[in-house]
């Protein structure tokens, strides 16, 4: 095994520059919460620890265990920044991987890392209301408090256990329990030393259970910047972003307009983003002032748990405002102005909806503007366009009211016109997911995004815009128009070998060519139903009543539910047709023949007209589904849509190109 | 393995000597008991038709199942198909089936 030399106090040196490339362990590797994740990593020169966090680009690195535990490094360029929990600690930007030791090295006593500055006075204030790894010099309090502090001491560790509670929250203080319990062992003394300062904090921190204040930073002097990936790291100390702002709400009421609210989602340096939240008397303060797309330094903010169903960002916390938060503006350099992290179409059709995306697509079909009516608020406008990408899929994205109104996307979209949304909503009608443009979507019209825009606009120019979508990713009643051409044909026996339906609770669809071999003249054939909801409804009172739409009505509308059967060469399937199609088969009204079997009670006729719309070869899209019933699994099958084989000619065509692939 | 009567077009017939077949093609000029037949690529059969005279083609493209022997086919009987057959696809049918007889024969 190959010995591992560390640079003998590196870390000190390092806060004075006095080395060059040294040589490091890595102790502890944390992750931080965004997307993609960026790692920090306790580092040891063999006699000292500290905190250092690693640009992305090793994110990889340390996704790939590249660099894990007790891994040597050679750090080559570093930057310092004073955290008041970790005190100072080391950005690494560049590094290199000396080796892997299998075990550590030296003993590295864990040490707050006081910085060489101006600030020094400051943090030391700040270390004593911390109830964290003890400083080793205190001078007040010694001995005269001995007998109130016994019982100080108590209550102390009390609220110590409580401390350690509320910091379980953050994974990253979970390392600092074991170093608490062993500090209180050893520094018990001190704790009594410190008590009158710690009650004070720790009645503070009681209100405040939830949420890590932080305090104002002193106005004038230097900014001290955090990255916004940095702000869960800090718990009861003091940080500023310089941010640009990328959105700004409106105002919003809450709590029968009794207070008043607004958001601002922020973008840093790095390209992170985190949303903001003013409330009441922040509100008057900062809403005309915030500008979209300026930057400024903020800080003294509130860090708390995102809410995702409301907020389109990533970031897993969120700020608020509050009385201690200074907000001032600032030089806008470096900062970028969008992170859009878009998806692609097809991976948004097969999420869950509620969630909000953001896409960067081209229009293939502009909808008419429709008056639709609502329930509160009278009628309102509704647009609705199909947008497509390269992933090959298509999304309905509905605009409403006003943006609807004043929507003016040119209806020919042979050019290839460009629609990017951030935090379009995704919802679901009909088996599938859909876009609804909300109030807080941001929408823009041909946008200069750079490349990402030009390789769009490649792929809709050299074959995208004649792309036939690829049905499955679109699940649901839409299919493409010739999916009896183009779409590719499982055989009958696929369903149960391939289990289809299992997997997704919407149903998969499949294709087939088959032939229509029967039609059950003894299972139910059609249903009374409500013309409104298609529900089947129950006599009662002389009339008809429908349990959804709660509405009586004299005589119900009578739709199709037949069954079938399906039959290929490797076997046969029961399918369940409905109105409209089931019309198509028959070739006759549902009324018409109800009215043939049971009015006029013409049977001869009845069975010559079923036997006439059997034996039918064509293609059939089907869905499949699993249903629990009884404890067990059961597949049902519906038919969406079919195509008589009418033209033998043309499908014989499609076979043997088919199988020309074979030979 | 079935026994079913094979398809062929006027290039395997050589392969059928003896053998009872249907071949596929539009009627053509009559010569006393036997008939051309025009076949799906281009060649031409003389079918003698002396054991089923009294039936008549009723369409312009038939298939006639029979025994080939010296260069005729003596028909035992035919079929009549419609007019709109399409000879392409069905010559690339059978062109198919004689290269894959394990499957088809």
């Amino acid at each position: 095994m190959t010995q591992f030399q560390l640079t003998e106090n590196a870390l000190d040196k390092m806060k004075n520059n006095e080395v060059q490339d040294p040589v490091l362990q890595i102790l502890q590797i944390k992750q931080s919460n965004t997307t993609p994740p960026k790692y920090a990593a306790m580092i040891s020169d063999g006699t000292q620890l500290t905190w250092g966090y690693f640009n992305r680009e090793f994110t990889q690195m340390f996704e790939e265990k590249k660099i894990k535990l007790y891994t040597v490094i050679s750090v080559s360029s570093f930057f310092s920044r004073v955290l008041p929990k970790r005190g100072l600690i080391y950005l690494i930007s560049q590094m290199t991987i000396v080796g892997q030791a299998d075990k550590m090295i030296g003993n590295p006593k864990s040490q707050r890392q006081q910085p060489n500055n101006q600030n020094q006075q400051q943090n030391q204030n700040q270390n004593q209301n911390q109830n964290q790894n003890q400083p080793q010099n205190q001078p007040q309090n010694q001995p005269q408090n001995q007998p109130q502090n016994q019982q100080q001491n108590q209550q102390q560790n009390q609220l110590n256990q409580n401390q350690q509670q509320n910091q379980q929250q953050n994974k990253f203080n979970q390392n600092q329990q074991q170093n608490l319990n062993q500090n209180q062992q050893q520094n018990r003394n001190q704790n009594q030393q410190l008590n009158q300062q710690q009650k004070s904090f720790n009645q503070n921190q009681q209100q405040n259970v939830n949420q890590r204040i932080s305090r104002p930073i002193t106005q004038g002097g230097e900014h001290s910047v955090t990255p916004i990936s940095g702000i869960e790291n800090f718990l009861y100390g003091q940080f500023t972003l310089r941010v640009r702002v990328t959105f700004k709400s409106d105002k919003r009421n809450f709590r029968n307009n009794k207070g008043q609210l607004f958001n601002a989602d922020l973008i840093d340096e790095e390209g992170e983003e985190i949303r903001i939240t003013f409330f009441n008397d922040q509100v008057e303060k900062y809403y005309d002032y915030l500008e979209k797309g300026k930057a400024y330094y903020v800080s003294g903010v509130a860090v708390r748990q995102a809410n995702k169903a409301f907020s389109p960002l990533k970031n897993d916390n969120e700020l608020s405002a509050n009385s201690n938060t200074l907000i001032e503006a600032c030089s806008d350099e470096n900062l970028p102005y969008h992170n859009f992290n878009f998806d692609p179409i097809d991976q948004i059709l097969v999420c869950n909806p509620g969630k909000f995306v953001s896409v960067l697509a081209i229009v293939k079909q502009v909808g008419q503007l429709q008056d639709i009516p609502t329930k509160n608020r009278g009628m309102t406008k509704k647009l609705s366009v199909l947008i497509g990408d390269q992933s090959g899929a298509v999304i309905e994205v509905t605009f409403w009211g006003d943006r609807a109104n004043n929507l003016k996307i040119p209806t020919d979209t042979e050019k290839g016109y460009v629609l990017a949304l951030r935090g379009s909503k995704v919802g679901n009608f009909n088996n599938t997911n859909n876009l609804s443009i909300v109030s807080s979507t941001q929408i823009f019209h041909n946008p200069e995004f750079g490349p990402i825009v030009h390789d769009l606009r490649k792929w809709w120019q050299s074959g995208g815009k004649d792309q036939k979508t690829n049905s499955l990713m679109r699940s649901g009643r839409s299919l493409p128009e010739n999916w009896h051409i183009d779409e590719e044909k499982k055989t009958l026996s696929a369903i149960e070998e391939e289990n289809l339906g299992a997997n997704n609770p919407k149903g998969d669809t499949m294709f087939v060519r088959a032939t229509l071999t029967h039609l059950s003249r003894t299972d139910r054939l059609y249903y009374p139903s409500c013309p409104n909801c298609k529900k089947k409804v129950q006599e009662q009172g002389g009339g008809w009543f429908c349990f959804k739409c709660q509405q009586q009505m004299n005589s119900p509308q009578y739709r199709y539910t037949m069954t079938i059967n399906l039959a290929d060469h490797t076997g046969s399937y029961q399918v369940s047709v409905f109105s409209p199609h089931a019309e198509d088969l028959i070739g006759m009204q549902c009324d018409q023949i109800r009215n043939l079997k049971e009015v006029q009670g013409d049977d001869s006729k009845f069975q010559e007209i079923m036997k006439n719309a059997e034996f039918k070869m064509g293609s059939w899209a089907l869905k499949i589904q699993e249903n629990e019933y009884e404890g067990k699994s059961r597949k049902k099958c519906t038919l969406l849509d079919f195509h008589l084989m009418d033209d033998f000619k043309a499908a014989s065509q499609i076979l043997l190109k088919e199988i020309q692939q074979y030979l | 393995m079935s026994s079913a009567t094979p398809r062929i077009n006027f290039k395997y017939l050589s392969q059928f000597e003896g053998k009872t077949i249907r071949i596929i093609g539009k009627v053509g000029e009559k010569q006393g008991n036997n008939v051309i037949l025009h076949t799906t690529d281009n060649g031409q059969v003389i079918v003698d038709r002396s054991k089923n005279l009294e039936k008549n083609y009723q369409t312009n493209i038939v298939e006639v199942l029979g025994i080939w022997n010296n260069n005729q086919l003596r028909e035992l009987t035919f079929f009549n198909l419609s007019d709109n057959f399409d000879f392409t696809t069905y010559n690339q049918m059978i062109d198919l089936s004689m290269e894959h007889k394990e499957i088809f024969m």
